[in-house]
This record gives C-alpha cells, sequence and structure tokens, in this order.
C-alpha cells in the first residue's frame, strides 16, 4: 500500500545558551494512504516537534521525511497545500469572525470557490450559529470545532490532529472523536497525536508510543497490548458466590483452560488463547450456571506505556507490519 | 508567486481593524498626531512659507517610511501574538508572499495616511504639499527603504521573538530622524554626512526638500542604494527565517 507519510531516523535537538535538549532521536514511522496512526507520549515526548519537521516548519538535525511523496525542504508549498492541521496548542486571531477567519485560511490554501466552500465546512461542523461571532470569543469547544473547520477547507490529504482534545470539557472531547471518526470513515489519512491513552486505543489504526524523542513500540492496538500479555484471562462473574465451586469444577474440564481460580463470585481463567471463550461459554450454557457476565482481561495501553517506558530491558519494538 | 495568497495578508488586516485598536491607532491617530505635534511646533518657530512646508511634507515622508516598515513587521506580530504562527507556517504561504502581501497592506494604508495627511494640513494650516513626481518618487523611495527596514525587523522578531520588538518597531524613528526628515544634514560634521548618505531615507528626504531648494538629490544613487539596501535585507531575513526553522522557533507559541 502507498505511504502517506514516511519518516526515516529523524533526529532534531534543539539547542540553547544553557544546554542542548534531544527532541527526537532516529525516529521512523511509516503510515499507510487513509489510515488513522497515532502517536502517543506524554508531554514532552517529541510529538508536535515530530509534526513539525514532516511540515517543514522545523528542519531534521539528520533523517529523511516524506510526506505525499514530498520532501518537506524541497516542495514544502507542494506538501502544505495538500495538507492540514489542528493544533490543540494554537491561539486565534483577533478581530475576525468565523466566517471572515475561514475565508482568511481558504484565501493562504487558496482554496477555489472560497465562499461556497466556507459554508460547506461551516455546515459540516454544525457551526452556522456562530458565523458572525468573533472566533477569539468562542468557547473551547466551539473553538476547536472552527480549528477542524479550517483544516477540512482544503480537503488535505494528510490531516495532522495535534492533541485535538487537549484542555477540553469530556462532552466536548467527546463530540470531538465523534468528528474524527466520521472523517476516518470519509477516508482521511489523519496522523494524530495525543497524550491520552484511550483516545488512541478509539480512534487509531496503529499507534506508535514515544517518550523521550524515542519511538518504543508501535503496532496496532491489540499488538501493543500484546507486547505485555504474559497471560491471557477470562473472567466469569457468577450471580452467587456459592456456586463457585461447582462452576469451577465444570470450567478446569475445559480444553486450553490451564487454571481456575476463585475470589468471592469471581471465577479467574487462566487459559492458552482467548478462543477459549467459546467453551466457557458454552459450558455455562449446558450447566445452567447463573453468571452476571463473562469478560477477557486485557492489558491496557496505559500498562504497555508504563511498562515499556519503565523498563530499559525492553528496548524498541515494533510488531506487525510496519513499512507497508 | 500565488496572488491569492499574498491578498491574505491585507484582507486580514483590514478585516481585522474594526477590531484591533492598535492597528486603528496606527493608520488614523498616530499620523494626525505626529503631525500636528511638529506642525504646531514649527508655527510657534513660525519659518518661512517653504522650511514650514518642508517640514509638513517631512512628516508624510517619515509615515512613508514607517507604512511599509510596521506593516511587515506587525503583520507577523498579529501572527505571534495570536500564538497563531503554527498555522500560518503550516499553510502553503511562502515568506515572499507574506512580505509581498504585508507590504501591500503599507502601501494601501499608506495612500489612506498620504490622503489624511494631505487633507488635514490643506485645512489646519492653508498649506498645499506639492505633489511633483519628484515628491512621488521620493515616497516610493521611502515606501522601499520601510520594506527594507521591515525585513531586518521581521528578521529580528523570528529569531529574537517578544525581546526584539520595542527595537524592531523603532526602526522607522531612528532613520527618519537620523536622515534629516524635518532639516538639512548640513548641521552635522562632515564624516556624518558622508555615512548618513548610505543611508537610502537621507537621499528620499534630500528629494523631498529639493522641491524647496533645500537640498540636491540623484535618484539614480537614490535608487542603487535602496535597492542593495532591500537585497541585503532580503538575505538576512532569509537567514533568519531558516534559523528560526533549524531552532523551532517558527511553531513555538509566544515566545
Amino acid at each position: 500500500m502507498e505511504l502517506a507519510i514516511d519518516a526515516q531516523s529523524v533526529s532534531k535537538t534543539f539547542h540553547s545558551k544553557k544546554r542542548a535538549t534531544k527532541a527526537l532521536s532516529s525516529v521512523s514511522l511509516a503510515v499507510k494512504k487513509g489510515e488513522v496512526f497515532g502517536l502517543l507520549g506524554p508531554n514532552g515526548a517529541g510529538k508536535t516537534t515530530l509534526i513539525n519537521c514532516l511540515l517543514g516548519i522545523t528542519t531534521l538535525d539528520s533523517g529523511s521525511v516524506r510526506v505525499l511523496g514530498f520532501d518537506p525542504d524541497k516542495n514544502g508549498v507542494q506538501l502544505r497545500e495538500k495538507t492540514n492541521i489542528v493544533s490543540g496548542f494554537s491561539g486565534v486571531l483577533r478581530g475576525l469572525t468565523l466566517e471572515q477567519m475561514l475565508y482568511y485560511y481558504a484565501m493562504l490554501y487558496d482554496v477555489p470557490n472560497r465562499g461556497r466552500r466556507v459554508d460547506e465546512v461551516i455546515k459540516l461542523l454544525s457551526l452556522e450559529e456562530k458565523r458572525d461571532s468573533m472566533v477569539y470569543l468562542f468557547s473551547s469547544g466551539f473553538r476547536q470545532r472552527f480549528f477542524l473547520a479550517k483544516a477540512l477547507l482544503n480537503k488535505p490529504k494528510v490531516l495532522f490532529l495535534d492533541e485535538p482534545t487537549v484542555g477540553l470539557d469530556v462532552d466536548v472531547a467527546i463530540k470531538v472523536r465523534s468528528l474524527i471518526k466520521k472523517l476516518k470513515k470519509q477516508g482521511y489519512t489523519i496522523l494524530l497525536t495525543t497524550h491520552y491513552m484511550l483516545e488512541a486505543d478509539e480512534l487509531c489504526d496503529r499507534i506508535a508510543l514515544i517518550n523521550k524523542g524515542r519511538i518504543r513500540a508501535q503496532g496496532t492496538p491489540a499488538q501493543l497490548k500484546g507486547l505485555i500479555r504474559g497471560e491471557n484471562v477470562i473472567e466469569v462473574a457468577l450471580s452467587k458466590p456459592s456456586g463457585a465451586k461447582t462452576a469451577r469444577a465444570h470450567f478446569k474440564k475445559i480444553s486450553g483452560v490451564k487454571s481456575v481460580s476463585p475470589t468471592g463470585n469471581i471465577l479467574r481463567l487462566l487459559v492458552k488463547d482467548y478462543s477459549q471463550i467459546k467453551g466457557v461459554m458454552k459450558t455455562v450454557l449446558a450447566q445452567k450456571l447463573k453468571i452476571d457476565s463473562i469478560s477477557i482481561v486485557e492489558p491496557t495501553l496505559e500498562e504497555v506505556f508504563l511498562k515499556l517506558t519503565n523498563d530499559p530491558s525492553f528496548g524498541q519494538k515494533t510488531v506487525g507490519e510496519t513499512n507497508a | 508567486m500565488n496572488a491569492i495568497r499574498v491578498l491574505s495578508q491585507p484582507y486580514k488586516t483590514i478585516k481585522g481593524i474594526r477590531e484591533n485598536p492598535f492597528r486603528f491607532y496606527d493608520f488614523i491617530l498616530s499620523p494626525i498626531l505626529l503631525l500636528y505635534s511638529v506642525a504646531l511646533l514649527a508655527v510657534f518657530l513660525n519659518p518661512s512659507k517653504e522650511i514650514f512646508a518642508m517640514i509638513l511634507l517631512g512628516t508624510i515622508g517619515w509615515r512613508a517610511l514607517h507604512a511599509t516598515q510596521a506593516d511587515l513587521l506587525t503583520g507577523y506580530l498579529d501572527e505571534h501574538w495570536a500564538e497563531t504562527k503554527m498555522m500560518l507556517f503550516s499553510s502553503p504561504i511562502t515568506t515572499t508572499e507574506f512580505v509581498a502581501g504585508s507590504l501591500l497592506t503599507g502601501l494601501i494604508k499608506f495612500v489612506f495616511v498620504f490622503i489624511l495627511m494631505y487633507a488635514a494640513i490643506a485645512l489646519s494650516f492653508g498649506v498645499l504639499v506639492p505633489i511633483s513626481l519628484t515628491v512621488l518618487y521620493s515616497l516610493l523611495l521611502l515606501l522601499a527603504y520601510g520594506l527594507a527596514l521591515g525585513l531586518l525587523s521581521v528578521a529580528l522578531a523570528y529569531l529574537y521573538g517578544q525581546s526584539a520588538f520595542p527595537f524592531a518597531f523603532q526602526f522607522s524613528t531612528f532613520f527618519s530622524l537620523g536622515s534629516g526628515a524635518y532639516y538639512s544634514i548640513t548641521i552635522f560634521p562632515q564624516w556624518l554626512q558622508d555615512f548618513l548618505m548610505l543611508i537610502p531615507s537621507t537621499h528620499a528626504f534630500n528629494g523631498l526638500k529639493s522641491v524647496f531648494g533645500i537640498a540636491q538629490v540623484n535618484f539614480l544613487h537614490a535608487t542603487i542604494i535602496t535597492l542593495l539596501w532591500i537585497i541585503v535585507c532580503w538575505k538576512i531575513h532569509g537567514y533568519a527565517y531558516q534559523k528560526a526553522r533549524q531552532q523551532g522557533k517558527l511553531a513555538s507559541m509566544g515566545s
């Protein structure tokens, strides 16, 4: 599959009078067209610096970058014509209404039929009521919708979403995530940076975990979770603790179940792999066991991240297909 | 060069004027204050009619120099103060288009300022400032020199951010005063006069004064020196832009 973003061994160090800060250290990643790729890491991990390098706003010290086949240094204008960005850290110009502001950015991108396109994105983001309002007076939710509207003006081939939900109220963040899902369905290639693990898990096809300027691991959310999965656990919550002894005996008989340990009305089944859940369900039905729930216990991305960043022996992990 | 992207800059400024007191001050109040403070002092000193007209024309020249220099700088500063540099520089606009757009904004505002000051001079003091080719070319040189100083100001802003602003804003005042906006530079010692002749605004103000027979101007020299300044300042601007990219300052917020 064709790559939308191809970064190879990108390194960047910022020098000040007092010290040198290594922002990126041999970062490589490949984002396929139509994919939502997450760059997940804490504040100061190097996520925004990488986006700046990809867009040519900041130069690289070494390595190479291609976005839609364009080198940001040599073909920066062509590259930026076909991309756009939402930055959670950006401000807004004073003195312009929503319509004027969008028109201004439409001019910067030389969008054809500017007036009509501005109307379209206003409608798309449900901003009609704010058309003549000053953007700098918007609440954070409306402001974020403005940023998204601005980012869609030129129908970008690659959309950079840099911490799009940072500092937003929960309900607004949910709306923004829902918009991102819509864009994903429409086939946009998206590079999403976030330090919210659940957000990355929910939205991204693949994720790179970045910390202190280094990519620690990349792969699909499931593959990343698999990196620290030492054991596969299925939990069965019985309706009453009294049935635990009988249920335990039945579950032990299932092929692939290594052990069953009870804790109150919860039975923790250590299984060979998660396909054993079928056997568990069959047993529940056959033995008419009264249960509240059956669940697969998976590690979270948070646990993966902590493991990767706190355990130096873990090294750099690449799981699954990375270079399409 | 993309004309639409160039026009985006005057669009941003002109549409934003009503909500931006600084912009309003810059092209209405500030030139009027300058005009009356200088003109009223001149009235008190009771100069000849020619000297008085030369002083008034000098204030217009000062504003020409200021218009292009300040608008180049404020075009960038608007984005800096609003913390929108990231959105500006992630768009396809080139530095050439950005500079051309800001220059165009300055030129539009100067036309307005010129009419305003011309009318104020005529109505308040009964003086009709001569509009000859010499005057117009001299003003054009001042606008062009303002472009060079603007490039220098923006270069400083790229590299030093907030801390460069007070200094960068005073460029046009410094050079206007130094190159004899309202007086003849013959009041200075010869070595300083020789040095001042390396500054384009000295020639341009001499051009304005030549209308009253107070100074002489060689427009060929003036044009060459102005062009040289623009070329050198353009190079410095380009260097500063690349340095700012290297240091990550184009994307930084408010520093």
